[in-house]
């Protein structure tokens, strides 16, 4: 075995400092019924060299260009970050359970809580969740403990498909929470917020995304200002430009700040509300305290509301989160300094608009008319080929929606096309290669 | 040696330098205007430091965790052992780090392969019909069993079935899953020897019980050698056996749950299955089920599923390390695995006989655990574990299993060397000989680490949990 640190001689040194005289013996205790008889039907072992050829016979390709977003985004990761972030210390230590020898990651939390309440504009914010999916749902379960006796939630129709998906999941093992989806403007892509103030402010809570699924900052117009908002963002480069939607709490996914999209996963979540609430907030929290010296230390926090100390009444089951990803974000955010996230958000922002106004003159609108960041849809029905012609040049124009929205009809031909910095070297040879395509045959 | 700790990252920053580069300017795209309100808040307010501070500030804040490749992580229920670098470097090239999800099928075929291999190498471990990849971590795979158990009641009419019995070697994760699933939970004593018997269960079997939670081999380091008899119990009155496989580093090769009665089980990849523990996470927890829960389980297709519990593929990144390692090993090298870890851990457990009080005489898989009890001069496990840190270890886990009055669990895998489960055997009697000749040292430890004891009590009674601007 590999990874074993014995020998052969040392195994039966410390078998005979045990007093046992085979390793089988120590697994007397297992009733023989229960005994496996076989091995197991496993392949292996390969080596090291040999598994890299095994990988390279896979033959993985990838699009040459690939204007696919929808929740997960392709951005530039410095290579200070990818050296930082693999060192042991990051890599091969356990949660901060003893903040005397775990400063290091104890410090690293405290600066992404600080981060996620800056982007977000709250008061405080956690330590990371799994990803924008499970913080949307675990949001939602907060409102439920702050609000008991309210039961029905209100959730924009722009809300990530996957997410409301994931929240139905989550909610369906609730007593008596009612989903009401908010209809989408067709012509802005603005969710209309058509509920009395009298039945927002009753209800559970309000759930708006924004920039939302399709692209589009949402203006929030008609929300009740005493309305429970839950504000939801996927793209978290949006942040740097968009001003905050105010809220009460906000969640969403920070795999935009240095995490690689490795189809989705991992990634991490944040989770940002107010100070009144910080007793009600999942997932593990840093406070800044001292050490028996005086000097400044930091540890966990607030534990009485975890599982591993409340148990059945804790605010969520959370153990294991996300600590790599919340340091790649803390770090990406660190070497990008505020104006440098800036920069990069304006350059994701402008070549979005290069593209689409590109597009337009090649007979493809957008759909919306809602202003947007990064990610916008089109609609090609009149250039029904056009994709699949792209697709065969390794250029995927985009994400079908009816991948998402199947008995919807007016999404059959539509797109949601993002662009990011890595395209905006790029902008004008991509209007290009589509115009070749839709009009240059 | 005491090192210096460095402060969060904005008591450096500056707002007069300049940001990182992006791409250099592209005059035709920049001449694009935005069309879109922006924040002028500075984005909260945080500056700039330079590369070079950047790189710094997080080498030195590094510096001050202990990790696994400094030494001994005896960790017990973490299962802290080596994570193999190869697996690092195949997750991070980039034809396994960059794909998106909703790129078209023909990209993502190595993908869609490689995650079926690991789903039915899964399987194969643990005995089970079917593996479901999806959940995020442990306690989110343990949400994800309990959400399809409950539905499985619900499509059997039996709503009555609303009570989930917890044993006290329970982690609190059980508890806590079963009650966001919308369960009652009901705390259930185990046997004097330390593991569950059937009469601990019996007589709480009544019509509202949906089904138990056991961790097996135990928080104790305990097999469970009444699992396969509690499980047809419980299926004589329509229960489930969930089995929360925390501690499947014992037994992988040995024994198959799913051959044994258990419906449901999460595996830790981190764990097990040596993708890293990160300082908290990224996890992943997979759950493998029998055919009777089958329908149920997130993307089953059929109109029973709970639905997808978290979005796109779950934690591909772990799937790739966990899919390299298993390669590497293959069945024989699994079961040496659980083979060593049991031995490694009934080697201290057999040196450290004279010098800490061990509970139970049952013998113990990959932990074992131990207490306090008869320490000398009012010390405790706390001192224990605060002193070893003076010593260059890593302490074992505290105060858990929590029904063991001063527990001290101690895990040490099966990737360790004899002679380091020596240095930390001699360092766990020499603290144990201080507590008597310096009690002092002993209870004001630690003394070496870069903060002495921290002081968690004033965390939480003035709570400070961010920078703000002007923060000193």
């Amino acid at each position: 075995m590999r990874y074993s640190g014995l020998t052969p001689a040392t195994r039966e040194q410390m078998l005979r400092a045990i007093g046992a005289n085979d390793i089988e013996a120590l697994f007397a205790s297992i009733p023989a019924g229960d005994r496996m008889q076989r091995p197991l039907d496993i392949a292996g072992p390969v080596p090291e060299a040999q598994l890299w050829r095994d990988i390279d016979a896979m033959n993985v390709r990838r699009p040459r260009v690939a204007l696919v977003g929808g929740g997960l985004y392709q951005h530039f990761i410095p290579a200070a970050l990818e050296r930082l972030v693999s060192r042991s210390e990051w890599l091969t230590s356990y949660t901060p359970y003893q903040p005397e020898i775990a400063q290091g990651s104890c410090v690293m939390y405290y600066e992404f809580q600080s981060y996620a309440a800056m982007l977000t504009g709250q008061e405080i914010a956690n330590g990371g969740m799994y990803d924008g999916s499970t913080a949307l749902a675990e949001a939602v379960l907060m409102a439920k403990r702050l609000r008991p006796k309210a039961h029905r939630l209100y959730v924009s129709g722009a809300l990530h498909p996957e997410y409301l998906a994931v929240l139905r999941t989550y909610l369906s093992f609730q007593d008596g929470i009612e989903i009401v989806v908010l209809p989408v403007d067709p012509a802005t892509g603005r969710t209309r917020v058509e509920v009395s103030e009298a039945d927002q402010s009753a209800a559970l809570a309000v759930i708006v995304q924004s920039p939302n699924f399709f692209g589009v900052i949402e203006d929030c117009a008609g929300i009740a200002a005493d309305a429970f908002t839950i504000w939801c963002a996927t793209e978290a480069m949006a942040l740097a430009l968009v001003p905050p939607v105010p809220c009460q709490i906000a969640v969403g996914e920070i795999q935009s700040f240095g995490i690689p999209v490795q189809l989705g996963g991992p990634t991490s979540g944040y989770f940002a509300t107010k100070k009144e609430h910080v007793r009600q907030l999942p997932g593990r929290l840093i406070g800044r305290t001292v050490d028996a010296d005086g000097k400044e230390a930091f540890c966990i926090t607030l534990a009485t509301r975890e599982q591993f100390i409340r148990r059945d009444r804790a605010t969520s089951n959370i153990c294991t989160a996300s600590g790599l990803m919340c340091l790649r974000a803390v770090t990406y955010l660190s070497l990008m300094g505020r104006r440098g996230l800036e920069d990069v958000a304006r350059q994701n922002a402008k070549a979005a608009r290069y593209v689409a106004n590109g597009l337009a003159e090649l007979g493809i609108p957008r759909v919306h008319s809602g202003s947007f960041f990064n990610e916008f849809v089109i609609d090609l029905a009149a250039h029904p080929k056009l994709h699949k012609a792209l697709a065969k040049k390794d250029f995927v124009l985009g994400l079908p929606l009816a991948r998402f929205y199947p008995k919807d009809k007016a999404m059959k031909h539509r797109y949601l096309v993002n662009v990011t910095e890595l395209h905006y070297p790029d902008a004008q040879a991509i209007v290009e290669e589509v115009r070749r395509h839709a009009v240059g045959r | 040696m005491r090192s210096v700790v460095d402060r969060p990252i904005f008591h450096i920053a500056r707002d007069d330098r300049g940001g990182f580069g992006a791409f250099a300017p592209n005059a035709e795209v920049d001449a694009v205007e935005l069309d879109f309100a922006q924040r002028s808040d500075g984005c909260g307010g945080f500056a700039q430091v330079s590369e070079p501070e950047c790189v710094r500030h997080y080498t030195r804040l590094s510096t001050l965790n202990f990790d696994i490749d400094r030494g001994l992580y005896p960790l017990g229920s973490c299962t802290m052992k080596h994570n193999p670098r190869l697996n690092e470097a195949v997750a991070a090239d980039p034809r396994f780090a960059t794909p998106h999800p909703y790129w078209p099928e023909p990209y993502l075929e190595a993908h869609q392969a490689i995650m079926g291999e690991l789903a039915k190498d899964l399987a194969e471990v643990s005995g089970f019909d079917e593996v479901c990849l999806l959940p995020a971590a442990g306690a989110h795979g343990e949400l994800t069993a309990t959400f399809m158990m409950k539905a499985y009641h619900q499509a059997q009419g039996n709503t009555a079935k609303n009570v989930i019995l917890i044993p006290d070697t329970a982690h609190g994760t059980n508890p806590a899953s079963a009650a966001m699933t919308g369960f009652k939970c009901k705390n259930i004593s185990s046997g004097p020897d330390g593991y569950l018997r059937l009469e601990d269960v019996v007589p709480h079997l009544d019509d509202t019980v949906a089904g138990i939670m056991i961790t097996n081999p135990n928080t104790c380091g305990i097999y469970e050698r009444d699992l396969s008899r509690i499980a047809d119990a419980l299926h004589a009155k329509d229960a489930l056996l969930y089995m929360d496989g925390a501690n499947f580093n014992a037994v992988m090769g040995i024994f198959q749950p799913g051959k044994l009665g258990v419906d449901v089980m999460h595996f830790n990849l981190h764990k097990t299955f040596t993708t890293p523990h990160g300082g908290g996470g990224p996890g992943s927890g997979p759950i493998g089920y029998v055919s009777k829960l089958a329908p149920f389980a997130p993307g089953s297709g059929t109109k029973q599923s709970i639905g997808p519990v978290k979005a796109y593929f779950g934690q591909w990144g772990m799937y790739i390390r966990a899919w390299t390692y298993i390669r590497s090993l293959g069945g024989k090298g699994l079961r040496e695995v659980s083979e060593e870890a049991v031995l490694n851990a009934n080697y201290i457990k057999a040196r450290l006989a004279d010098t800490l009080h061990v509970p139970f005489a049952t013998p113990s898989f990959h932990e074992f655990v131990a207490t306090d009890k008869g320490f000398p001069n009012d010390l405790a496990t706390i001192d224990l574990a605060k002193r070893l840190l003076d010593h260059g270890f890593h302490p074992p886990t505290m105060y858990f299993p929590i029904h063991v009055k001063g527990a001290i669990l101690i895990e040490p895998t099966e990737t360790e060397s004899l002679e380091e489960l020596d240095r930390f055997i001699d360092a766990v009697k020499a603290v144990r000989a201080e507590m008597e000749t310096s009690p002092e040292v002993v209870r004001t430890a630690p003394h070496t680490t870069p903060v002495r004891r921290v002081n968690e009590a004033l965390a939480a009674r003035q709570l400070h949990l961010r920078w703000s601007v002007g923060d000193e």
